[in-house]
């Protein structure tokens, strides 16, 4: 196929209600076999995105090609793709079989192909005792499976999952995760992904694209964006507890950068700056949790001596909240040596963990 | 120290949630008086001869057989099984291919479903003298097209007693399928816009998707609308009144109108009480079954 | 203080209609006189009323008898009687007096000589139950006429006709004229009334007599009554485009040239009236169908309500008076087309078709009424069967012959 082993190609895809834009000129290349998730707040445009790609509402301008063919303008069911709702939309009054059986029918495809797909589709997704029931008396868990099934007996080439897991339970939702992952590695389709949940972006996905306002702010691996987020926005979206974000400027003092907050100093040199350098001006500094040693007695680029305000413990973490300069700062530590409110602890991280962004545009720097 | 329980029984039944009951006796005495007490009274006075005014001279059954050796009895029952096949099933198609195009987010909704709506808001003596004047063949459809030059065209049901009783539907539907439609909306908005979506994806053709999944899914708001519009069937009276006066020659006789023309035209109480005990019995052949298999199923399930 | 006076000032206007002059009492009288003629005809009698100081209060129920007597019946059985109401002459009323709802005039009937004076008597028996008079006949009304329009059967080239037998055979030239031959209204009572003309003027008084006032099955089965079904049929051919509801559309019909005929009771005369027709000029009527000249001696009559009210009650006789005295009856029927019941009055006004009326009237040559001999039971029975007989064209003359004979059979 001539189509350099890209599964789905979206071009200058822009989409407008009326006078709102709700996706602006985006572009987007997704491989053969990768699992890409959109990612972001209600209202950023990953569903609407998704429901593009499946051709379930139509493109203002812009292009979307699926497995080389141009499928801007075809229905649905000819774009070799399937789709996973999150309200599941099962058919209620049709048993699973019937389910999963039913757009293969009206398709007019034969009786023991449809009886093959449906066997091999229930193995995959073990759902073969529940075959005769109807939706109404699976659980949440099983009729999500048979939601993936109905799209896997179409034997289609791309999976689309608009937040599939956003209606189960915590436990259900990291069962079903690995679930999903898992049939990823199985079946090695191209899967399309929508979700807010962060979590499940970081585990299942080969990139992520974060989304906000109808534009794409990054499109990297999930370590990529977590540890070198593109902007401000992606920086606060990913992780959680979020980064810690400290305000002041950037000054080049003996051509060396040093970023100047509330009296302290901070020295940049294992910093990595972008193409265009380090440059003096207004800028935030970002620090994750993590990224905080606590009373660790070794040599950090920085190390200060703050105060204990607040202590979470949360299980296995605890989480301390400070004050540096006169700015928050939280701090991520082993439940096992946790200080106690109202103590001092020295705290010590290294910038090349940190991230460095514009004051005005919230661009890295 | 003794060891006496100290045991609180529960409190009688009858007397819990005591204000709800005191506030419902009114309608208990009504359905119990009113509907039930009714029903009976006509049911025995049935087997009387009562005239103009109600006497207890009974005659056994043969106020019933005269009923049934009645031709125009027999025309009232034709013509209700006529009707109300024909009103249930048009109503629903009608209704529901209204509801659905209206569904398709057009503009104008709410006109259009007020037009439709419109004539449900007229009573059927309005709706019957309307229609009548509409197929009058001297100024109504008939004499319009001819006078656009078709002159041999002919549309005159109410004169022509084979098919009377379909000019009388005609006035029904356009009366009553206002309401379907809306019922319908109103189940088709319940639908999960994602099975539409799932659905389009599966590649199923609209038209199976409403009769395979959205209309089983739709089986309450049918059955509502069914209820509806059955008890408009039997209550047909005014309609047939306004419009034909039962004519021509009796052909659009309907037994609502046997009971009135005979309890109080014919001063014969005791034939219209025959009549209306059949027309309950006809109701509870239908209802009785139907709420066995609603209701009774489901204490064993 | 402002509450008093409000409370008072309201128990005040409340009192007020109460406190009429004594003697001057409002009557609410019903009837179904709505058609022009009619309507004209019932003003006399409401001015006639107002003219002894008491008020008329007018209560017409529209739709013709059949509308309007169920609602006399549920109003008075109901318990909220009006004080005076119209039914026709005969066995209508006749469980309402039984069940003592009606008041009786038999001291009033007494003084005024009701006996002496209506003719024929059998108008008052029609009002005696069990030596008591309760009510008063207004005036006598007859079926049996035949209604022609001179206009129609110009237009036709055929001369007006005389008897039955020629107006059935100028039938073929009527309908070629572009005109309805026998105009009959949809209410079924019309088409009843038209069978039961038919049946006197083919098979005479006696055949008449033994089927409604004996009942009797043998003879409304037999060969008399199968030739009146046969006219019948001649009847249902010649009305077959007759699409009007009442009757007195029908008889616009004929006033209007656009039928030849109908078969109507002499109350049609009113319509004419008041299209300002002239009997003989611009229409014909043939009494008995030109045929047996016999007239049936119906009408209608006034029935009184018991009331509670005295000042109501003592109206109620003056009204009664008033609906018999010689000129108030000579006003009201000369504009309804009926026949006064006193045989005392001065009737030199009376047109055409009435003096001929009051000639076989004084000849003797009536019969009674149908309302006065069958049940409104029975009657509905004919109603039914006569309205399908009219509008089947496949429904044989034998077999609604049948079907006759059962119901007479079956009648009280």
């Amino acid at each position: 196929m001539g189509n350099d082993g890209v599964s789905v190609s979206i071009r200058n895809l822009s989409l407008n209600f009326g006078a709102v834009s709700v996706l602006k000129s985006l572009d987007l290349d997704i491989q053969d076999g990768e699992f890409l998730v959109l990612l972001g707040p209600s209202g950023c445009g990953k569903s609407t995105l998704l429901n593009c790609i499946a051709g379930l509402m139509d493109v203002t301008d812009g292009q979307i090609h699926i497995k080389g063919r141009n499928v801007t303008w075809e229905e649905p069911k000819d774009r070799g793709i399937g789709m996973v709702f999150q309200s599941y939309a099962l058919y209620p009054q049709m048993s699973v079989r019937g389910n999963l059986s039913f757009g293969l029918k009206t398709a007019g495809m034969a009786k023991d192909e449809i009886a093959k797909r449906v066997a091999r589709t229930a193995d995959v997704l073990q759902i073969e005792p529940l075959l005769d029931r109807k939706p109404s008396q699976l659980s949440g868990g099983q009729r999500q499976r048979v939601a993936i099934g109905r799209a896997l007996v179409r034997d289609v080439d791309v999976f689309l999952f608009d937040e599939p897991l956003s209606n189960l339970d915590a436990k259900l939702r990291s069962e079903l995760r690995v679930e999903i992952k898992r049939l990823h590695q199985k079946l090695a389709n191209t899967m399309i992904y929508v979700t807010h949940d962060q979590i499940e972006a970081m585990t299942l996905a080969d990139r992520i694209a974060v989304m906000r306002s109808g534009q794409i702010q990054q499109l990297d691996a999930p370590q990529t964006i977590y540890s070198r987020p593109v902007n401000r926005y992606v920086a606060d979206f990913i992780g959680s507890p979020g980064m810690n974000f400290i305000e002041g400027e950037v000054v080049l003092s003996d051509g060396a950068p040093r970023f100047r907050f509330d009296g302290l100093d901070i020295p940049l040199a294992n910093y990595q700056f972008d193409k265009a350098g380090a440059q003096a001006g207004q800028a935030t500094f970002g620090i994750r949790p993590e990224h905080v040693a606590v009373n660790s007695g070794d040599d950090w680029p920085f190390s200060a001596s703050v105060p204990v305000e607040i202590v979470e413990p949360m299980g296995s973490d605890t989480l301390v909240w400070s004050r540096l300069g006169k700015q928050a700062l939280t701090i991520r530590v082993s439940s096992e040596r946790a200080p106690r409110v109202g103590e001092n602890v020295t705290i010590g991280f290294d910038p090349m963990n940190a991230s460095l962004f514009d004051a005005a545009s919230g661009d890295r720097l | 120290m003794n060891t006496t329980e100290d045991t609180t029984r529960r409190p009688s039944q009858l007397f819990r949630n005591l204000n709800a009951k005191v506030a419902s006796i009114p309608m208990i005495m009504t359905a119990l008086l009113v509907f039930l007490g009714g029903t009976v009274w006509t049911i025995v006075y049935s087997f009387t001869n009562s005239k103009l005014l109600p006497r207890l001279k009974f005659v056994g059954l043969d106020q019933y057989e005269r009923l049934w050796s009645a031709s125009r009895w027999w025309t009232s029952i034709e013509n209700l099984l006529v009707y109300g096949v024909l009103s249930l099933i048009f109503s629903l198609v009608i209704g529901f291919l209204l509801a659905a195009l209206l569904d398709q987010k057009i503009r104008f909704e709410g006109l259009f479903r007020t037009i439709f709506l419109y004539p449900f808001a007229l009573s059927f003596v309005v709706t019957g003298l309307t229609w009548q004047w509409i197929l009058n063949p001297d100024f109504g459809v008939q004499h319009i097209v001819r006078s656009l030059g078709w002159e041999s065209f002919v549309f005159n049901p109410l004169y022509d007693q084979r098919i009377v009783i379909y000019g009388i539907l005609i006035a029904g539907l356009w009366q009553g399928t206002g309401l379907v439609m809306c019922l319908m909306l109103a189940g088709l908005r319940g639908i999960d816009e994602d099975i539409w979506k799932a659905a389009r994806v599966d590649g199923i053709p609209t038209w199976k998707t409403y009769l395979f999944i959205v209309i089983p899914m739709m089986r309450p708001v049918f059955i509502t609308t069914l209820v509806i519009i059955a008890s408009g069937i039997v209550r047909l009276y005014d309609l047939v009144v306004a419009q034909t006066s039962g004519g021509p020659g009796g052909a659009s006789e309907v037994p609502a109108k046997y009971v009135y023309d005979y309890m109080f035209l014919a001063q014969n109480l005791g034939q219209g009480f025959a009549a209306s005990t059949m027309m309950l019995l006809s109701v509870a052949i239908i209802v009785v079954p139907w709420a066995y298999l609603e209701f009774g199923g489901k204490k064993r399930g | 203080m402002r509450y008093s006076i409000m409370t008072a000032a309201l128990a005040a206007s409340v009192a007020l209609p109460l406190a009429a002059p004594a003697g001057a009492a409002e009557l609410e009288v019903t009837h179904w006189w709505t058609s022009g003629g009619e309507a004209a005809a019932v003003a006399e009698f409401a001015k006639a009323f107002e003219a002894t100081g008491n008020t008329w209060v007018d209560g017409a129920i529209a739709g013709g008898g059949s509308t309007a007597r169920p609602v006399m019946v549920s109003r008075i059985t109901g318990g909220s009687p009006m004080a005076a109401t119209q039914f026709n002459t005969g066995r209508q009323a006749e469980e309402l007096v039984e069940a003592g709802l009606m008041r009786d005039f038999t001291e009033l009937a007494e003084k005024e000589n009701w006996k002496e004076v209506i003719r024929p008597v059998s108008l008052l028996e029609g009002c005696t139950v069990d030596g008591k008079v309760y009510c008063v006949p207004v005036n006598i009304h007859s079926w049996q006429w035949l209604w022609l329009s001179n206009k129609a059967f110009e237009e036709a080239g055929v001369p007006v006709p005389t008897n039955w037998d020629e107006f059935v055979a100028a039938g073929p030239a009527l309908e070629k004229a572009g005109k309805i031959p026998l105009a009959i209204g949809g209410q079924s009572w019309q088409t009843t009334g038209t069978f039961n003309v038919l049946i006197p003027a083919i098979a005479g008084k006696d055949v008449f007599l033994k089927v409604y006032q004996d009942h009797d099955a043998e003879v409304a089965a037999g060969p008399e009554i199968a030739k009146v079904f046969q006219a019948a049929d001649d009847a249902r051919k010649l009305s077959a485009k007759s699409n009007v509801q009442d009757w007195n559309q029908a008889t616009n019909l004929v006033i209007t040239g656009q039928a030849g005929g109908q078969i109507m009771g002499d109350w049609a005369q009113g319509e004419f009236q008041v299209a300002g027709q002239v009997a003989g000029e611009d229409y014909t009527c043939l009494p008995g169908l030109g045929v047996n000249e016999l007239i049936s001696t119906g009408g209608d009559s006034f029935y009184f309500p018991k009331l509670d009210d005295a000042d109501k009650t003592a109206a109620q006789e003056v009204l009664a008076s008033t609906m018999l005295n010689p000129a108030t009856q000579v006003s009201f029927n000369l504009k309804k087309g009926s026949v006064p019941v006193r045989g005392d009055v001065d009737v030199s006004a009376a047109n055409d078709c009435m003096k001929k009326g009051l000639d076989i009237l004084a000849k003797g040559n009536i019969i009674p009424d149908t309302n006065q001999l069958n049940t409104e039971d029975t009657n509905n029975q004919l109603n039914d069967l006569f309205v399908e007989f009219f509008k089947t064209p496949s429904m044989t003359p034998e077999d609604a012959q049948k079907r006759f004979a059962d119901i007479i059979a079956s009648a009280d």
